[in-house]
Order: structure tokens, then sequence, then C-alpha cells
């Protein structure tokens, strides 16, 4: 098999200049005062080899080099002096659907844009357009302008013009999880039939799920340095790893910083801690949450009351909240510092990253209940769960399955019951 | 590195100009008649001001003045577009890699598109006058705009990588063609001795933008000498200065994508 990648000594640095030169007197400036000038080793010394038809897994946390390597490897940074990369065979990087579209155009005009742009020719667009049209779901909105589009509907069309160029290499930066689950089951059948064709793909995702699913073998990056190159599973392994040292290393930093300090009642730390109230971020699921809350009171209030929320790791949804005064707990607020606990005894997460968020309230008087703040403080490192099965969405719920005789006789029995 | 044939170019070319041909004047009531609007608009008030206060000596001042407008014009749009080539691609260029030349030529087709509105616009206006357009005279002119965009082009391979670094050369340039707009003769003919100066009036005669425009003139029969063996030195002067500009512009596009 020939190789597709061979990257040796792989090195890059970027040079941040403190006082950023964007405008003529910075550079004049510079001219006389030499500046400070920040280096970054970005990625040191990486060295490794893909051949044709084989799938690699990158896997690393953020800001571990995983993009840069993308990139250098897509031809849009350079790397170092030194550095030996050499790609054979033409490359298309997925490092963002749509490249290029412009929401003014319509559908129909952004397969061209955007598939030139990725390298194809009109000609083979247009022998492939009705293909595109098809796999997209978009018949019938191809010659409306895409800001009319939903943004599923947008990425349907991104990733069937995408997957339409005909390249030796795909570099893929998680966007296996677009679109919803019949588009990603057609997806996945893409990606099969690359791999019979012999084509070779590079996938960067922090889930090693996906990466043990699909990838031959697959790369740890760590702080720019290649930890391994490996077989999925053991990589997923040390990948584990070097996320517990990390939280083990930072365990009680959780307060946000920046946040000024108050006069008057406020949150002083949040803690996650395991059942022998030790510190932990990381929970198996089912493992049982306990939050230590630390409060300084400065002001003895029987009306203070406080709630917890955990938001999912985009910050977007709320998964639960609870709060001491629906769940009518009696405080016994005393001057100086108070410790509070709270237990989520049945954790039933599905594997992921939440962020907490806890507020310090006064309950006013009156009907429609408004909150009046003493503090509110949000986690800075988020709460990691794991679990080992394969189970989508945010939570698991307690269930049960019926089929066929099973349910009618649920159904006559309840009925008998009335 | 990246093998993208030359076909690709050609249709990758051919899609950004179409693109920003179709965005610049979108959501605008007259559309692409802005294209005509702009410089005729500058034409008609320059026309009512300085055919009274000039009395030029110069036959057919109006169409003088419109040629020299829109000769203005188009330099103005050569060397704005091309230096914001790359700047107003980042979002593509951070994320694939296609040869980057291509953003700048596309930006540069879309100023010689414009133009071409123009002249055939003053053509019209040309022959209504009665004034004879002969066929090598056409030649002259295609020759001229060819000229000015290998210049574009070159000069769009040094601005565009240095506006990314330094972000006020877009108004340092701005400044440059303010000062150019009287640097040239547009609404003065050098023939009325209206400039007592003579070195300042030396100056403006060997600007090689004064020589370009009288060219353009020439072309058009409205004003001047035709000087085909002054074209071909600029030519290749400016295939030369191509050239190097290339040279520069391809060594220091690679690490552009970290400038952004």
């Amino acid at each position: 098999m020939k190789n597709i990648i061979k990257v040796e000594n792989l090195s890059k640095t970027f040079y941040l200049h403190t006082d950023k030169k964007n405008t003529a007197r910075q550079l004049f400036t510079s001219f006389f005062s030499q500046g400070k000038v920040k280096k970054f080793n970005v990625l040191s010394n990486v060295s490794f080899e893909v051949k044709q038809g084989e799938f690699i897994g990158i896997v690393g946390r953020n800001g571990s080099g995983k993009s840069t390597l993308l990139k250098i490897i897509a031809d849009i940074y350079e790397a170092d002096k030194g550095s030996k990369v050499e790609v054979n065979g033409k490359v298309v990087p997925f490092l963002e659907l749509g490249v290029g579209f412009n929401e003014e155009l319509t559908g129909r005009e952004n397969i061209f844009l955007n598939g030139t742009i990725l390298g194809m020719t009109k000609s083979y667009l247009n022998t492939k357009f009705d293909e595109i049209v098809d796999f997209a779901e978009l018949r019938d909105f191809i010659d409306e302008p895409v800001k009319t589009y939903s943004s599923g509907m947008l990425v349907r069309l991104a990733f069937s013009i995408a997957i339409q160029s005909d390249a030796d290499l795909y570099i893929l930066d998680e966007i296996l999880s677009v679109g919803d689950s019949g588009f990603q089951r057609k997806s996945a059948h893409v990606f099969a039939d690359l791999k019979k064709q012999g084509k070779s793909v590079l996938y960067v995702s922090h889930d090693i799920n996906t990466v043990k699913e699909i990838c031959d073998k697959a790369i740890l990056i760590d702080n720019g340095e290649m930890v391994a190159f490996d077989k999925p599973e053991r990589i997923g392994r040390m990948y584990e790893d070097i996320i517990l040292k990390r939280i083990n290393k930072s365990e009680n930093d959780v307060v946000k910083e920046g946040n000024v300090e108050k006069a008057g009642n406020s949150i002083k730390s949040i803690t996650f801690m395991n059942t022998e109230y030790k510190p932990q971020k990381v929970y198996e699921r089912g493992q049982p949450i306990h939050l230590k809350i630390d409060i300084n009171v400065e002001e003895e209030d029987n009306e203070m009351y406080v709630g917890v929320g955990i938001l999912d790791f985009e910050k977007d949804v709320w998964i639960t909240a609870v709060n001491t005064a629906v769940d009518e707990f009696e405080h016994s607020w005393k001057k100086g510092s108070n410790e509070l606990f709270l237990s989520f005894n049945n954790n039933t997460f599905n594997k992921g990253r939440f962020y907490v968020v806890v507020s310090l309230f006064k309950k006013e008087p009156g009907p429609d209940s408004n909150y009046d703040y003493f503090d509110s403080r949000e986690t800075e490192q988020y709460l990691e769960v794991f679990s080992s099965d394969r189970r989508n969405g945010k939570l698991f719920l307690e269930h049960e399955w019926k089929q066929g005789e099973q349910q009618k006789n649920i159904t006559m029995n309840s009925l008998a019951d009335e | 590195m990246t093998k993208i044939t030359s076909k690709n170019s050609i249709d990758l070319l051919i899609e950004l100009v179409k693109t920003s041909f179709k965005m610049r004047y979108q959501n605008s009531v007259l559309g692409f008649l802005w294209v005509l609007i702009k410089p005729y608009a500058m034409f008609l008030v320059m026309y009512l001001i300085f055919s009274n206060i000039i009395r030029s000596s110069v036959e057919n001042y109006a169409l003088y003045l419109l040629t020299g407008v829109i000769f203005i014009t188009f330099i103005n749009e050569l060397l704005v577009l091309g230096q914001m080539s790359l700047l107003e691609r980042a979002h593509i260029i951070l994320k694939v890699s296609f040869p980057r030349y291509i953003a700048i030529v596309a930006a540069l087709i879309g100023a010689v598109i414009n133009l071409c509105i123009n002249l055939i616009l003053i053509l019209f206006i040309v022959l209504m006058k009665g004034i004879e357009i002969d066929l090598i005279g056409i030649v002259h002119l295609i020759l001229v705009i060819t000229i000015l965009f290998i210049w574009g082009v070159g000069m769009a391979f040094i601005t565009s990588i240095l506006t990314v670094r330094i972000r006020d050369l877009k108004n340092i340039i701005e400044l440059g063609m303010f000062m150019m707009q009287y640097g040239t003769p547009i609404f003065y003919s050098l023939d009325d001795n209206l400039i007592p100066n003579s070195k300042i009036k030396l100056l403006i005669q060997y600007n090689p933008l004064t020589i370009m425009m009288n060219q353009l003139r020439a072309a058009l029969n409205v004003y001047g000498q035709r000087d085909f063996l002054l074209l071909i030195i600029v030519l290749v002067l400016g295939l030369l200065f191509l050239f190097f500009s290339y040279m520069y512009f391809s060594k220091q596009v690679k690490k552009i994508a970290e400038f952004f």
C-alpha cells in the first residue's frame, strides 16, 4: 500500500506579538522597541504515516494541537522549517461544512460555488447535480436562496456537496454528527463506501466512541506532542487517563474567576465529590454525584435559598434545576461560612459533560415569586460522566420495551382494573 | 501539495466573479445600474463646475472629462478590490486550500467588467458625437486595459498580503488615490497652461497614470496621440513587475492564514 501521508518531525510555532501590529503606527513604533513576542509551540516533532485506505482518528483535548495538525496537512498553515509533510493525492478538508456558502444565492448556485471551492469542476458538478440534490433531500427548495433554509437543510446540502469531491484523503473535523438520525444513517453509509473504495480518512474528535467505531488506528495528541499512535481501544484508555489526570490536578478551582466579590452573602466555592466526600469530577453513570457548596453569610436571613442548575456542555439547555425554596428545605444559616451539601443519588446522566450553576436568592413574597439574587456562580470546569454503553441523549430514563402479546395483556389488565 | 486541475481553477474563478458581481448590488433597487450611475454622476457634477470655470481649449471637453472619470474610477477599483481580495475571502482561505491567486484575479476581473459596461456607453456617445472609431483604436483600447490589469494584479499581489498585516494600508491607498485625482489631468488639460509651476507640470506629465489615461483617450479618438511603442514598453515592464510581485506573493501567501 502506498503512503497517503508521511509526516516527519512536524513542528509548528506561532509567534504572538503581545502588542499585535495591525496598524502602521504600531508597526512603526515596534521598529524601535522590539516588542514582546510570545512563542507558542503548538506542535512539536510529530511523525506518522497513513497508508491508502486507512481510517485514522485523531483525539486530544481542546487546544492540544489537533486542528493545527489538520490545517497543516490540508495546506492551510505552513509547518516550521525542518518539518517534512508529504501528501500524495488530492485532499479535501471538511474543516467546516459549506465553506463559502453565500446566503443570498440559491441552493443551486451554492452547489457550484462551494463545489468549485472544494476543487470540483463545473462539468463534474453538472453530472453530479441530481445526486447532490437528492441526497440532501432538497429537491423542492433548490432554487430558493439558502437564507431561507433551516440550519439542518444547510448542513445537509453542504455535506452532500462535500462527499462528491473525489479525493484520496478526506479530513473530517467532527462532522459525522450532522443532521437528524435518518441523515446520519445515510452519511454512515457514505463513509462505509469510502472505506470500500480505498479512500483514506483523518477523523478528528474528542468523542472517543465514534473513533473506536470507525477508525483503524488513532493518534493521541496532548500539549502539541504525539503521545501514541495505536489501536483506537488503547488510545481511548490513554485519553481517559489524560482527562482524569488533568482534572485531579485542578480539583478545587471550580469557582469561576473574574466574578466580583460581592459584599454580603455569597458563594465561596463549589466542589464535586464522590461518596467518600473526596473531590472528584468524573463519574461513571449510576455513581452518585455529591456537591459541596461553601457559602459566606454576612447577614443572617432565613428567607435566603439556594438553587442548583445543570446545563449541557454547550450551555444551551437546562438539564435540570432544583432549589431549596421549592423543595421546602429549612436552612439554618449562621454568620460566617456555611457548608451546604446536595446529592444526586440517582445519577442517570449519559456520557457527556455538564456545567453546574449555583445561585443564592431571596424569595420575594407575592404570588408570582420573583427571585432577588444575592449571588450566582457557574463552575468553571465541567462535570464529566462516562459510561461504556452507547446511549444517545443527555439523560437515561428508566424504561421498559414491550411487543405484541405482552402489550395486549397489559392493556387488557388495565381495562379489567377499571 | 494539493493537486487541483487548471480546469477547476477557471471554474472557480468564474464562480467567484459571478458571486461578487451578484452580491455587489444585491438588495439595491437600481441593482447593477449603480456601476453606471456613480461615475456618470461624478462626471455631471464635474462637468457643470469645470466647463464653466476652466473653459478648456480641449475639443470634446465632455468626452475628455468622462473618459478621465471612468479611467480613474477603474484604477481606484483595481487598487481597492485588489488589496482587499485576500482579507475578504479570509473565511474560505482559513478552511480550504485553493490557489490563492484566484481570489485576487477574481476581484480584479470584477473591476474590468465594470469598466467594460462603462466603455460600451462611452462608445455610443463617441459615435453619436460623430467621432469615428477605427479597429486599431479598439485594439489599442484592449491593450491599454490589459496593461492596467496586469499592473493591477501585480500591485494586488503585494498590497493584498500587506493589508492583512497592516490594516491601515487601506486608508493609505485611499488617500493616495484622492491625491492622484488631482495629479492626473482628469478635468483639466496640460495644454491649457493652467499650471504655472513647471516642476509640478512635469510631474503630472510623466505621471504613469497620465500617460495611460491619455492613451485610453487616444484609443477612442477623444484626445492626444496614440503611442503603440510606449504601450509595448509599459506592457513588458508590467510583465516583469508581475513576475517579481508573484514571487513575493507565493512566498508570503503560505503564511497568510496565520495572520487573519
